[in-house]
């Protein structure tokens, strides 16, 4: 029980800081702390390499059992892996955050909502399909979603998509639905799988971990909704939370390769 | 712009067309999951070796090859030099089979003999007239190991190679058992006398101890002219007769018969296992 403890901590946090600190008309940069490559080698450890363990282990046993919702999680692990490494490295930018944010947040959005369809997902039809047909549908599922983050970050680099934050003025009605909308998906397929978990009578060490860790990134997304600008306590809060959940979804996989699956 | 499409859906269409074909064409063992592995099922006229230790259902393999392929509308006989048929009729009957009926119907005839009637008759020629009363698309020969031993070791692969020249140029598609301890340990060969290279393809059966519990594990070790899955997978001898079922994913080593783990295979499972409803 007590890796649960950070979650009501990083919501705790997140209140005591929206109240404490001034609002973002008002908000002194010195408040901010985003030294340059700390969230690109912060983001790759912990969120990119996380997810992409998630990414592959999905993709094994995918093609080992052949259960659709395996193709769904990983492809949520990859579009939240792949989106995070780039607006880590993308941060700095002299044109302003916007490209980084932009990325990072429909990122959140895409796997978000590839967790929440996995979640509600029953176990599935029984796995008849064809060895090549599964590989071939696994491979496609994982290009789609890497071309998407290659074509959308071109994209964003290039100034076609919306904004989402302006300098000086913080972020825009989009950012707020598309960040709102991706941490109440993680924290609602981060419940499902909890309900999932308790309701089985093999309680598995693996769900346990891995709805914690949806959890804590559903909460840390929800922190950066609050945050006033890029670097404030408030966002490294959040921050801190999706790297605490991304230890968490390696902490997941490590439980299926170690065995000790129940608990 | 559109007529190199059109040539490329035509194309497209032109190979769909002759894969579903193909796989019609196939001699189908009536096993499902065992047809899958085989792209569709045996290729016509081939000669198919079962090979597998005393136990692992040879028999009721390819007796339930023969009965299936009769549902298909392929007669078929099964020649023995094991077994009596009364035996045969009584064991088939275990699995559902009711053997005496279909032979009542012309479609299947149990042609139990000795390994020295049909190495007089040469070729197989003792089969003459059975093969023109049954017109058989499928026969069964249990097995080539007794065959072996009314031959000189030198001569067995000649013996061999006239029986499978005859029943394919009848264009019979023939399984041909053969008993072979060799299958297990380090050492890792079909048949000591050569037969391997005879046959179009190789079924092998062969039990497994994995933690303390014996397995049964079943592998296309070849097939000529088809690809097919190269995949251990496990079966059992139920009521029915043979099923096949999943891969042997989890672990490696089966055919040396040291089987371990496969820590990747197993976390995959267990990672599939964690999130599944219905526990």
């Amino acid at each position: 029980m007590l890796v649960a403890v950070p979650l009501p901590v990083v919501i705790v946090s997140v209140v005591v800081f929206n109240l404490i600190l001034p609002p973002p008309a008002q908000f002194n940069k010195g408040l901010t702390f985003e030294p340059p490559f700390l969230n690109a080698i912060l983001y790759t450890v912990f969120l990119a390499f996380t997810s992409y363990m998630v990414g592959y282990i999905s993709f094994k046993s995918y093609l080992q059992n052949g259960w659709p919702f395996l193709v769904l999680l990983g492809s949520g692990a990859l579009a939240w892996g792949s989106t995070s490494l780039l607006s880590g490295w993308l941060t700095n930018l002299p044109g302003g955050p916007n490209p980084a944010i932009t990325i990072s947040n429909t990122g959140a959005l895409v796997a978000s909502i590839f967790h929440f369809v996995s979640s509600t997902w029953s176990r599935g039809p029984s796995p008849r399909t064809d060895l090549k047909i599964r590989k071939s549908i696994i491979i496609l599922a994982y290009g789609s979603v890497l071309g998407f983050t290659a074509l959308y970050s071109v994209a964003a680099l290039e100034g076609m998509t919306p904004l989402f934050f302006v300098p000086g003025v913080g972020q825009t009605v989009l950012r707020m639905a598309v960040l709102g909308s991706a941490a109440a998906l993680f924290a609602v397929s981060s419940i499902l799988f909890a309900r999932r978990y308790f309701a089985s009578r093999s309680r598995s060490r693996t769900l346990y971990w891995y709805f914690l860790a949806l959890g804590l990134t559903g909460v840390g997304l929800a922190a950066v909704f609050f945050g006033r600008a890029p670097g404030d306590p408030i966002s490294w809060t959040g921050r801190a939370a999706m790297f605490l959940g991304g230890t968490y979804f390696l902490k997941a996989v490590h439980t299926a390769f170690k065995g000790t699956n129940v608990g | 712009m559109t007529a190199p499409s059109s040539k490329a859906g035509a194309a497209g269409f032109d190979h769909l067309f002759s894969s579903r074909m193909e796989e019609c064409l196939r001699v189908k063992t009536g096993i499902v999951e065992l047809d899958e592995m085989l792209g569709g099922g045996f290729m016509p006229r081939d000669a198919v070796m079962v090979a597998g230790a005393a136990g692992t259902g040879k028999t009721t393999l390819a007796i339930q090859y023969l009965v299936n392929g009769v549902g298909l509308g392929e007669p078929g006989i099964y020649v023995t030099f094991e077994e009596l048929p009364d035996q045969i009729y009584r064991d088939a009957k275990n699995f559902g089979w009711d053997l005496r009926k279909i032979e009542d119907e012309g479609k299947f005839r149990v042609v139990c003999t000795s390994p020295s009637l049909m190495l007089e008759s040469g070729d197989g020629s003792l089969l003459d007239d059975v093969l023109k009363d049954v017109q058989p698309r499928r026969l069964v020969i249990d097995s080539l190991s007794h065959l072996e031993m009314f031959v000189k070791k030198e001569d067995m692969r000649m013996e061999a190679y006239r029986l499978v020249s005859y029943l394919k140029t009848r264009g019979i598609s023939s399984v041909l058992l053969w008993e072979s301890p060799q299958i297990s340990g380090s050492s890792f060969s079909v048949t000591d006398a050569g037969l391997s290279f005879l046959v179009d393809c190789i079924v092998a059966l062969k039990p497994v101890e994995i933690e303390s519990s014996m397995r049964k594990a079943l592998v296309i070790l070849k097939m000529r002219g088809s690809d097919h899955d190269k995949r251990l997978r496990e079966y059992d001898i139920t009521s029915q007769g043979i099923a096949v079922s999943r891969p042997f994913s989890n672990y490696e080593g089966l055919m040396t018969g040291s089987p371990r783990r496969s820590y990747t295979e197993e976390a995959a499972s267990n990672w599939a296992r964690a999130f599944a409803k219905n526990k």
